[in-house]
């Protein structure tokens, strides 16, 4: 073998071994993310939706909100047994109630508020969401009774 | 090199083959998502145009102010412009586009007649009232009231892109609905005790029944044995007795007085359902009189006469009651927004609006004949809107220079409204920081009862337009004591042929229709001088002022003298003035100005003595009663 196919052989060695490299780079890039877990965060979402519709489809919300004073009642914790009672044991929730002001608007765009004084949650841990992989999220506009506008944030996760 | 490039674009290829599954896939879970949030969008439009109407309704019913519109844009536009605002706030990561319908325009029923049973202790009848249409006039709420088919409606329509979702287009209306219908009305005796019982239906704008109980349906009835002049109302609430007979159909049961049963057919119902929508209904929407001329006094000239009309149904003229000569008692006015009142004449020939006024005094007549001295129409918390009570009189004038018979409808709108202007309808307002009111050409006034020594003018320029209401001095008032006047005026071009009436209370009486009566050939100069001070109950109008620019050519006084049912009646046209000025001019207060100068006025002086025109309405066969002759002309009725 001359010197040149010696070049040769060298070049298709280095070939093979590109081509190797590369699929396997792309295989790892291409490769879909779990497709368990996807499927599990859609539907996750959609117990997410499912729960807040089943939530604010009757005045329950109203009721349990604005039975006494607001700002005053804990009412948070009324509604966070009401909501563990549809989740299942191994789902967590987090409901974050934004109230809409129009009267400190910005721009004629009125300002979310938060309106549970504290977390409305079955978990104590702050970043338990960021942590967990099975996350999904839902959220809705809810018109009360009294007048005011509510987005209800509702976080979910599973494990 | 060949097999490298090979190589080289099989990569890539996988490449892009896997970032297009991964972006199938991310369409198929955002499809997923967007669905659920346009759901959820779609749930919360209803419930808030569900509190839109509630939150309308239940707070214009109980304002008492009948400011519909107000509590409309208070309650209704604001909150729906918030809401799709937060609705952008909320779902703005989404590119979320929303166009909202604020004003519909659409028809959602017919003009329609409607039959009530009226079942008076076993004698049947039937009310056929014609209903009008139903529409959404520029607005997401409105309310038909007041008619025995009444409906509560917030409707609208969305649209809404998601950008960011790949979502165009998507577009969901909501009709919100509470209908309120009265079916039948019965009187029955038992044991010398009275019930009556209201059949109606409830229903929701899909048709299907709307469950209420006993404590959300308030009925009122009119009861004439109360003493309205206490300022209590006549209407009363009853305790019923409330039974539901599925699909929507109540029965609602209630006692009532003996002195009652004369009225029982005349109800108001309201009805609160479990989503907070108020509706109220009424059993009729309006009335229909005929008068009569009954003087037999041929006087050349206008008949025109002023005519109150009370929440009890009494109605007078001059001094007296009028009497329904069919012997059946007049109806009364439910106590519903004055602003939804009118008043319609009517003869073969022809149908239409006519000039009203709505008085609203401190508190209620007795008797409709004593007043203070000094008691005039008041406002109500500065705004002239409140809720037809017993403090409220209607009045209007009736013309009976073209027909010797009249029909006079009092009815009211369904469509509930809110300011009352003049392109609305003829109502004209007067009180006591508005003692003129004005309506297009013509205007209303009167006058306190206990200014001595005034005398209250129109002075009608020459551009048809009420310019001023000028108060004026007069010696000969001296004679007549405390009076009031009050009237319509129409303006034309001569003052000669304008409806110009007014009734003067003399010794806190009402006395007297005065018309502008042409009387040809009784006419006559008189020509007279006097000097003396000259009072105005607002102090600042005539400062400085020269009375040659107050255009007083058709300045008109009249005067009254009472003798038993004789009256003297004496009309002084001024025609001219000359010389009036004013060189020194003082105010003082409510006492006015001093003035000092003399003058010549030259009047044409009427004297004209005759009975007291007697109007009456008309008899039992005669006797028009839009619900007791349903099949004669209805009220039609906007």
């Amino acid at each position: 073998m001359n010197r040149r196919g010696q070049i040769k052989l060298l070049e298709a060695v280095f070939c093979v071994i590109l081509i190797v490299v590369v699929f396997t780079v792309a295989s790892y890039i291409v490769t879909p993310s779990n497709p368990f877990l996807g499927r599990s965060s859609k539907s996750l979402e959609i117990f997410g939706y499912y729960l807040l519709d089943r939530i604010t489809s009757t005045d329950l919300l109203d009721k349990v909100i604005f039975k006494h004073d607001y700002r005053t009642y804990l009412w948070e914790e009324e509604l966070k047994v009401i909501i563990s009672a549809y989740v299942p044991v191994n789902v967590y929730f987090n409901l974050t109630i934004y109230v809409s002001n129009m009267t400190d608007s910005i721009d004629g765009m009125p300002t979310l508020h938060v309106l549970n004084k504290i977390p409305i949650s079955n978990v104590a841990e702050k970043d338990f969401f960021n942590k967990v992989y099975e996350v999904a999220s839902a959220t809705v506009v809810y018109t009360s009774r009294k007048g005011y506008i509510l987005v209800l944030n509702l976080v979910l996760a599973r494990v | 090199m060949t097999l490298a490039v090979i190589i080289v674009s099989i990569i890539v290829l996988s490449i892009a083959v896997a970032v297009h599954l991964a972006y199938i896939q991310y369409q198929f879970f955002r499809h997923e998502s967007y669905a659920e949030v346009l759901k959820s969008i779609d749930s919360d439009f209803g419930r808030l145009l569900t509190r839109i109407l509630s939150d309308v309704t239940v707070k214009y019913n109980r304002s008492n102010y009948g400011l519909f519109t107000y509590y409309r844009s208070l309650y209704a536009e604001s909150m729906y412009s918030y809401w799709v605002k937060t609705l952008i706030l909320a779902y703005q990561g989404r590119g979320i586009q929303v166009s909202a319908e604020m004003s519909p325009h659409r028809t959602l029923r017919n003009e329609k007649t409607i039959t009530i049973v009226i079942d008076n202790e076993g004698t049947i009848s039937y009310w056929n009232i014609q209903l009008s249409e139903v529409r959404m006039n520029g607005s997401i709420v409105e309310c038909y009231w007041y008619a025995p088919e009444s409906l509560s409606i917030a409707y609208s329509k969305i649209s809404i892109n998601m950008t960011g979702e790949g979502v165009y287009g998507w577009i969901k209306e909501h009709l919100i609905m509470l209908n309120l219908t009265i079916t039948g009305i019965k009187l029955e005796e038992d044991s010398g005790q009275y019930f009556v019982s209201i059949n109606f239906t409830l229903l929701d704008e899909a048709m299907l029944p709307v469950i209420v109980s006993r404590r959300d349906v308030e009925i009122l009835y009119f009861d004439p044995s109360v003493d309205i002049s206490s300022g209590r109302s006549p209407w009363k609430r009853a305790k019923i007795e409330l039974e539901y007979l599925g699909l929507g159909n109540y029965v609602a049961k209630y006692e009532i007085d003996s002195s009652s049963r004369e009225y029982f057919k005349y109800v108001v119902i309201r009805v609160l359902d479990p989503r907070g929508i108020l509706v109220e209904a009424c059993s009729y929407t309006g009335f229909k009189l005929e008068f009569r001329d009954n003087s037999g006094v041929n006087i050349g000239g206008s008949k025109v006469y002023v005519i109150e009309y009370g929440i009890n149904g009494t109605i007078r003229c001059m001094y007296d009651s009028l009497v329904n000569n069919a012997g059946e008692a007049l109806p009364p006015i439910p106590p519903i927004p004055y602003g939804q009142l009118r008043v319609n004449e009517s003869t073969t020939s022809y149908n239409r609006e006519i000039f009203f006024d709505i008085e609203v005094w401190k508190r209620a007549f007795k008797e409709w004949s004593l007043s203070s001295p000094g008691e005039y129409p008041v406002l109500i918390s500065g705004r002239p809107y409140g809720r037809f009570n017993s403090t409220t009189k209607l009045v209007f004038y009736l013309n009976l220079s073209d027909a010797d018979r009249k029909n006079i409808s009092i009815y009211w709108k369904s469509a509930a409204i809110g300011y009352v202007s003049s392109t609305d309808c003829k109502l004209i307002l007067v009180n006591r920081d508005n003692p003129i009111g004005f309506n297009n050409s013509v205007a209303c006034f009167i006058t306190p009862y206990s200014r001595r020594r005034y005398l209250y003018s129109i002075n009608i320029s020459d551009d048809g337009v009420f310019s001023n209401f000028t108060v004026k001095f007069d010696p000969l008032t001296y004679l007549l004591g405390n009076y009031s006047l009050r009237g319509f005026f129409n303006k034309t071009n001569s003052l000669d042929s304008s409806y110009v009436l007014g009734y003067i209370a003399y010794r806190l009486n009402y006395s007297v229709v005065i018309g502008s009566f042409s009387v040809n050939g009784l006419e006559f100069g008189l020509r007279f001088t006097y000097a003396d001070k000259y009072y105005c109950r607002i102090d600042s109008y005539y400062e400085g002022g020269d009375f040659k620019d107050r255009e007083f050519s058709d300045v008109f006084v009249w005067m009254y003298g009472n003798t038993s049912k004789t009256c003297i009646r004496v009309f002084i046209f001024n025609k001219e003035i000359d010389g009036i000025s004013f060189s020194n001019v003082t105010s003082y207060g409510h006492v006015g100005a001093l003035g000092s100068g003399s003058y010549t006025v030259f009047f044409k002086v009427v004297v004209w003595i005759t009975s007291i025109s007697d109007v009456s309405l008309l008899g039992d066969n005669l006797y028009s009663f839009l619900m007791n002759t349903p099949s004669v002309e209805k009220i039609a009725i906007e």
